[in-house]
């Protein structure tokens, strides 16, 4: 796993065990399923590309209109200085689910460079 | 005593004037090419997303959307007119009605398909290009007195 995706990981940990990367580990409700999916912006510097950022999704499920989590994702996104916005809240007629997606952006670097840093 | 003279100087205010006057239609037309460049990058994304016309079982996540449902959200798919309401801008966006958003969001039981975020992020340079180059061609066009 990418080093800046372990950030993501760990962030949202922190709020449940009920996390999945790509998929659901317990789909029963109150379950985060998260994956990054391609890169929003990248960094160019004396013909390479020592880093780009990271675009990703994270879907968060939940049967309780007041479910906590829903503040706790974002905040424990703030605090670990992952940007996110909320995509989109949809509400699943058939199964009940109100269903939160917030889109993540994290840096990532590849190698050593003078422009980015390490890591 | 020496002395400097600034020789065309009248022109060349001349043709800012007009440059300045002519700015709207200008931000129009590079409005126009970058938004060209995003549109033609979803349109051509919405090919991708996956077709599942057979029967799920309940339980089982979906992979993919009916034909019927597919070709609904690529036929809705458009650009608004221009806005100049204080700026310039242009929207791509699909009519009411169409599975577009579960396909983009996912839900429970179908897998997510982001196609249209990701055309957006990979068509935003080429996007910025194709808006710069038109400026600059316009530009030219004004000061050479085209």
């Amino acid at each position: 796993m990418l080093s800046s995706l372990e950030t993501v990981m760990n962030a949202l940990l922190t709020v449940t065990e009920n996390v999945g990367h790509y998929t659901a580990w317990d789909d029963s409700d109150k379950y985060i399923v998260w994956a990054e999916d391609n890169e929003s912006a990248e960094l160019l510097a004396d013909n390479c590309k020592p880093g780009n950022t990271i675009e990703g999704t994270i879907d968060y499920y939940t049967k309780s209109e007041d479910d906590e989590n829903v503040m706790r994702i974002p905040q424990a996104l703030n605090n670990a200085g992952v940007w996110w916005r909320l995509n989109s809240v949809q509400y699943e007629d058939e199964t009940r689910f109100i269903h939160h997606e917030w889109i993540f952006r994290v840096r990532q670097s590849y190698g050593e460079s003078e422009v980015y840093g390490s890591g | 005593m020496a002395s400097l003279k600034f020789m065309g100087l009248d022109e060349y205010i001349s043709k800012l004037e007009k440059l300045t006057s002519r700015t709207t239609g200008v931000c129009k037309m590079a409005v126009w090419e970058g938004g060209k460049v995003v549109g033609d990058a979803i349109k051509s994304s919405l090919n991708d997303i996956p077709i599942q016309d057979e029967y799920v079982r309940k339980g089982e996540k979906r992979t993919g959307i009916r034909s019927e449902e597919k070709e609904e959200i690529i036929a809705a798919f458009g650009m608004s007119k221009m806005r100049t309401d204080g700026s310039v801008s242009t929207k791509a966006g699909f009519k009411a009605g169409t599975k577009i958003r579960a396909v983009e969001s996912g839900t429970s039981y179908m897998q997510k398909h982001p196609v249209v975020r990701k055309a957006v992020n990979g068509s935003k340079t080429r996007a910025e290009n194709a808006m710069k180059a038109k400026f600059d061609e316009e530009t030219m066009k004004t000061m050479m007195g085209v």
